[in-house]
């Protein structure tokens, strides 16, 4: 097996673990990591496909791309992580009633 | 067997588990130091793969700046908010109203999801060609027009300006964002928790110059090796925030005006360049003259550096910061 | 030199190892801070001592010290943070 298909197909079952703790896990901070392995898959598989030419230097363009894309994912993670914060302050405002904790039910 | 094969094995053996075990740890806190080991382990694998760019960025950025926002916003949230069933699931399940939320349809609809998304991509990348040169020749054919000697910072910076030009506008945008859902529209009222203490302070000031050493290098050394402005501005971003963390000067201590004047700076700069070149007779929008060329990227670079670094470390201050009045928000 | 140098780099391995083997086996926080700054820190030591000893030019010699000289005051002093809180109860 060459690197880029062992580095592609670690890549993939990423996205696949990204998506699947997206899809079924219900804390918001665990879907905000959940998108950035994710990304990290997204970014692995990229550079294994840069890495396939063996003569001269891994392929420059797809290293730009995803140097350009780990500076947007901060960003949207820091975004979401705001918006994560601002809902869970929005959800202890709304309970009225200080006796009943919205956290312990079922 | 050969030695390589087996480190590349137990790396994505590794890299596997952690965020197998981040996504599925019970304790939330667990989960983000594993995200932060997560981010480490990716970036010995951009190393293991020849792009130490990534590597140097990832390690900040993945590893660090990530790490520091997600502890942030962790310790941010309301008491409880570590424990998994917040009050999402309190809600009755639309798809499957007798079990708890994430029911057997929703696993199994997941499941199906994954598994057949997972395939797909299996299948697109065996249908690959294993080896391709991809744009590199392309690349190398053009390298001594770009103005600088190294194939990432051209590409990053000439061939594909309209990537990190756009890029820093996500920033800036980002910035804007987390400012309107915060309702704050300033960083100076912004309070570290606790109050800075002495160890902590002589040791960032003892810090500060070596990492603004470090900065300057970065930034030079993107001429014509890895490193450049992404990898320059993550380090002033730490170096920013580590001096507001211990009390000292830093982006908090700008006036407003000063404040969005370096946050934009590296999108207007890469702007004028843009509706420059656009309007210059016998150039296309966004291309240089090739002997002004290291000027320019090394002016962008400069600027580039500046903003990426003030847009990072503001995330961060905004992030961790507290204000004093409480019914500010 | 080439021999001398690979030595150097498996008796920092044996050091990591040995850290590590103390985080994973000792029984509080305290320990295993001790185990991870100072197991870790030499071993760390070793491979950079074997790494200039190989490396071409005084310059790259010279990086790779500073490289171990801030890697040591980052953990000292992560450590001495670390066992600060625990000793106060954080």
């Amino acid at each position: 097996m060459s690197t880029f298909s062992i580095y592609s197909l670690a890549a993939i079952l990423l996205v696949g673990l990204g998506v699947y703790g997206l899809f079924t896990r219900q804390h918001l901070l665990r879907k905000v990591m959940a998108l950035n392995v994710i990304a990290g898959g997204i970014f692995l598989l990229l550079i294994s496909t840069a890495y396939r030419n063996q003569d001269l230097f891994p392929d420059p363009v797809p290293q730009a791309m995803v140097l350009t894309g780990i500076v947007v994912a901060i960003s949207a993670t820091g975004f979401a992580l705001a918006l994560v914060r601002s809902i869970h302050r929005r959800m202890a405002e709304s309970e009225t009633d200080p006796s009943q904790d919205s956290w312990d039910q079922p | 067997m050969n030695l390589i094969l087996l480190f590349d094995v137990f790396l994505i053996a590794a890299l596997l588990l952690v965020s197998w075990r981040l996504l599925g740890a019970s304790d939330l806190f667990q989960a983000t130091v594993l995200f932060i080991s997560f981010g480490l382990f990716l970036s010995l694998a951009w190393i293991r793969l020849g792009a130490p760019d990534i590597a140097l960025a990832e390690a900040a950025v993945g590893a660090g700046l990530a790490g520091v926002l997600l502890f942030g916003t962790f310790k941010g949230l309301e008491p409880g908010a570590d424990r998994e069933n917040d009050s999402f699931t309190s809600e009755p399940c639309r798809l499957d109203p007798i079990s708890p939320c994430p029911g057997k349809i929703h696993l199994l609809l997941a499941f199906t999801c994954v598994g057949s998304l997972t395939t797909l991509l299996v299948l697109a990348v065996l249908d690959l060609p294993a080896t391709g040169d991809g744009l590199t020749p392309m690349v190398s054919q053009f390298l001594e027009r770009s103005g600088v000697e190294h194939p990432v910072t051209a590409v990053l910076l000439n061939f594909r300006f309209y990537d990190t030009w756009l890029e820093l506008g996500v920033l800036v945008a980002a910035v804007l964002g987390i400012l309107c859902v915060r309702n704050r529209f300033d960083l100076r009222e912004l309070k570290v928790l606790q109050a800075p203490d002495v160890m902590l302070r002589r040791l960032v000031m003892g810090l500060a110059p070596t990492m603004a050493l470090v900065v300057v290098y970065l930034l030079w050394l993107g001429d014509h090796a890895p490193g450049g402005a992404f990898q320059a501005g993550v380090v002033l971003a730490a170096m920013l925030v580590l001096l507001w963390f211990s009390g000292h000067a830093s982006i908090t201590g700008l006036s407003r005006m000063l404040w969005l004047f370096c946050l934009i700076a590296g999108f207007a700069v890469m702007l004028l360049v843009a509706v420059v070149s656009a309007l210059w007779p016998e150039m296309r929008p966004l291309e240089f003259p090739e002997e002004w060329s290291a000027m320019i990227i090394l002016g962008v670079e400069v600027v580039a550096t500046l903003s990426i670094g003030v847009a990072l470390s503001s995330l961060a201050i905004l992030s961790l910061g507290a204000v004093d009045d409480p019914g500010g928000s | 030199m080439q021999v001398l140098a690979g030595m150097l780099c498996l008796l920092g391995a044996f050091f990591f190892m040995a850290g590590s083997v103390g985080v994973i086996r000792f029984p509080d926080s305290l320990s295993r801070i001790h185990a991870l700054t100072k197991a870790d820190n030499l071993g760390l030591g070793f491979i950079v001592l074997a790494l200039v000893i190989t490396s071409q030019s005084v310059a790259v010699g010279l990086k790779l010290i500073l490289i171990w000289v801030l890697a040591l005051v980052a953990s000292s002093s992560i450590c001495f943070f670390l066992g600060r809180k625990l000793i106060r109860g954080g």
